[in-house]
């Protein structure tokens, strides 16, 4: 049997999946980045090293990285495929759930809706400018009216009375907030108000002129918030669907792309003990100012991120 | 007698006239180099911060020629005041202010100004004998000089309009992108986004490089402005030949904001996305947008 890795390191989780030959989930680990790619990355394989029998870790056949740092992190471990979030959430979701149409995702740092037809992306939208409305708000406000975020779907159930809080801007919606609770509000209604406003900014920012079909599934860290699920089936008035691992979607979707485009050689699954150095810098080649990262393996320069011409990346 | 033409906004496409016309009046002119990072860095400075990206890297481009200027290396740089470029239609309110922006930034330099109304019959050949004027150019001399410019002018857009019909090659995928020229074609850009999308699979052809025929009707009768005219032109010149289409607006843009609904209503069936533009967009944001895009145009099954 082969077995195939993909990782999805995003800015607040990093998601591991070991898939067999039939998409099957044989291991699969969830963890913080904290702000530290490399080192959820080295965590997350040294859980994997530990858990998966030497059977699987014996037949890796390809490593695929996708999510914020996948560049980064790709380079480091040697990943054979390196695909962006948007191919493989819709892949991932696509193996579980057949005859998806509407992919609504909602993470730390940003959202996006991926509409598909007939097995393809036909049409997909991502957050410009702002990540309102995405996890870190939510996590932030909960941390601000001392509500762990496990806790958000009780208090939503709990209200009957949500609050109205602007949609648009997460600095708007704080300071409405913190008025809506100086005035004496009852802090389910204000959670309750918390999580239609990131409806609300969903469906403003996104759903504008886009036909939402059956089925709808939703997915990202968010969706494990059942607040946000109820609030969305009022919303758009149809069914949600969230997957048991809707958490790891990506992952499983890079580790379906890398099963793909895998080569008949084995590839080892680790991350040598050694400090990983990242530079950027602000290429002075020409006056474009290119960004340019350079990651140091110790003292040796392993390989360079962004450069665009051969004058970088020295 | 040297002068500056900054490589921006409204003026970009003019500027073979504009060349031709003090070449052939023995001026030697002085074009702006392209966009780069820097010269957004220096339009930011100079600019108000609720300026469009177009005007800030227009800023950027007066920095530079200013800098050319106080070294005693300019006489003069050259900003057109556009009040109406078509007969019934508004160009952006921007092409009207630029001279007088550029002058209450740096009032010790001089600007040379011309007008251009096609409502009062001030065509771009009767601007440019009123430029030679201004300049104390013999009559005889402009009026000649305006003559062979604009055949310059037409030879340059029919030359570049042909350059990207032997371009299409049905053997990649034809990815249409639509925006203002000042905007798809600055070189900043182009740089940004455009080099991400163009490679062995997928070739680039741009709707504001269009023969100029009237097919916006087709769309909608009556338009405001006349870059968006332009751009639908080319939407229905091209829309046939394409694969899938981009569309990359500028942010804030006034005459983007009439006719994206339109756009987007009439693109149906093919891949198609908008980008916008400002002075803080990142490399990163663009390149996971850029990539999925290819990977929806490519539209392959992975399960």
């Amino acid at each position: 049997m082969k077995y195939f890795v993909g990782i999805d390191i995003g800015s607040i989780s990093t998601k591991g999946v070991v898939i067999d030959e039939n998409n099957n989930i044989v291991a699969s680990e969830y963890i913080w980045t904290n702000a530290s790619p490399i080192e959820a990355s080295k965590k997350l394989i040294n859980i994997f090293r530990e858990k998966c029998s030497k059977e699987i870790l014996d037949n890796i056949y390809a490593i695929g990285t996708t999510g914020s740092a996948r560049k980064l992190i790709g380079k480091i471990i040697g990943a054979t495929t390196i695909k962006n979030e948007i191919t493989a959430h819709a892949v991932g979701t696509m193996s579980r759930c057949k005859d998806v149409s509407t992919i609504i995702e909602i993470g730390g740092q940003d959202s996006k809706i991926i509409l598909i037809k007939n097995g393809v992306v036909i049409d997909y939208a991502m957050n410009t400018l702002c990540a309102a409305g995405t996890g870190a708000f939510l996590s932030s406000q909960a941390k601000r009216l001392g509500v762990e975020v496990e806790d958000i779907e009780k208090y939503y159930m709990m209200s009957k009375n949500p609050v109205k809080i602007a949609a648009r801007c997460t600095v708007f919606a704080e300071s409405d907030m913190i008025h809506k609770a100086q005035i004496g509000n009852k802090k389910e209604d204000l959670i309750a108000g918390l999580c239609n406003a990131v409806v609300e900014n969903y469906t403003n920012n996104f759903v504008r002129g886009r036909n939402i079909e059956d089925k709808v599934v939703f997915q990202g860290g968010v969706s494990k918030n059942r607040g946000v699920v109820e609030a969305f089936k009022k919303k758009l008035n149809k069914e949600i669907y969230v997957d048991e691992a809707s958490h790891l979607l990506g992952a499983l979707g890079i580790a379906i792309i890398a099963k793909t485009e895998a080569r008949d050689n084995k590839v080892e699954l680790q991350l040598k003990d050694v400090e990983y150095n990242i530079r950027e810098n602000e290429c002075k080649g020409c006056s474009n100012g290119c960004e340019v990262l350079y990651i140091f393996e110790g003292e040796k320069l392993l390989d360079t991120i962004g450069n665009r011409c051969e004058k970088g990346g020295k | 007698m040297k002068i500056g033409i900054p490589n921006a906004l409204f003026i970009r496409e003019k500027i073979p006239m504009y060349v031709s016309f003090f070449k052939y009046n023995g001026i030697d002119s002085v074009v702006s180099t392209n966009t780069t990072l820097k010269t957004i860095e220096d339009g930011k400075e100079i600019a108000t911060s609720e300026e469009c990206i177009a005007s800030k890297i227009f800023m950027g481009h007066i920095h530079e020629l200013v800098n050319l200027y106080t070294n005693e290396y300019l006489d003069g740089i050259l900003i057109p005041r556009i009040y109406k470029n078509g007969k019934n239609m508004e160009g952006c309110v921007k092409s009207l202010a630029l001279y007088d922006i550029a002058r209450a930034t740096y009032p010790n330099v001089k600007f040379i100004d011309t007008n251009v109304d096609y409502s009062k019959n001030m065509t771009y050949f009767k601007s440019l004998i009123n430029l030679g004027v201004t300049l104390g150019l013999n009559s005889k001399n402009s009026f000649l000089g305006a003559f062979y410019a604009l055949e310059e002018q037409k030879k340059f857009e029919q030359r570049k309009y042909h350059e990207q019909f032997e371009k299409i090659d049905f053997k990649k995928k034809n990815i249409l992108v639509i925006g203002n020229e000042y905007i798809v074609q600055d070189g900043y850009i182009k740089k940004l986004i455009i080099s991400n999308l163009e490679d062995e699979n997928n070739n680039v052809i741009y709707a504001c490089i269009n023969n100029g025929k009237s097919r916006y009707k087709n769309i909608s009768n009556h338009l405001y402005f006349i870059n968006g005219a332009n751009i639908l032109n080319g939407i229905e010149e091209y829309l046939p030949l394409t694969d899938a289409c981009l569309f990359i607006t500028g942010f804030p843009c006034a005459t983007d904001s009439l006719i994206n609904e339109m756009v987007k209503k009439r693109i149906k069936g093919i891949p198609y996305i908008e980008l916008s533009v400002d002075e803080n967009t990142s490399n990163t944001g663009i390149q996971t947008r850029i990539e999925s895009f290819k990977d929806m145009i490519e539209g392959r099954r992975y399960v």
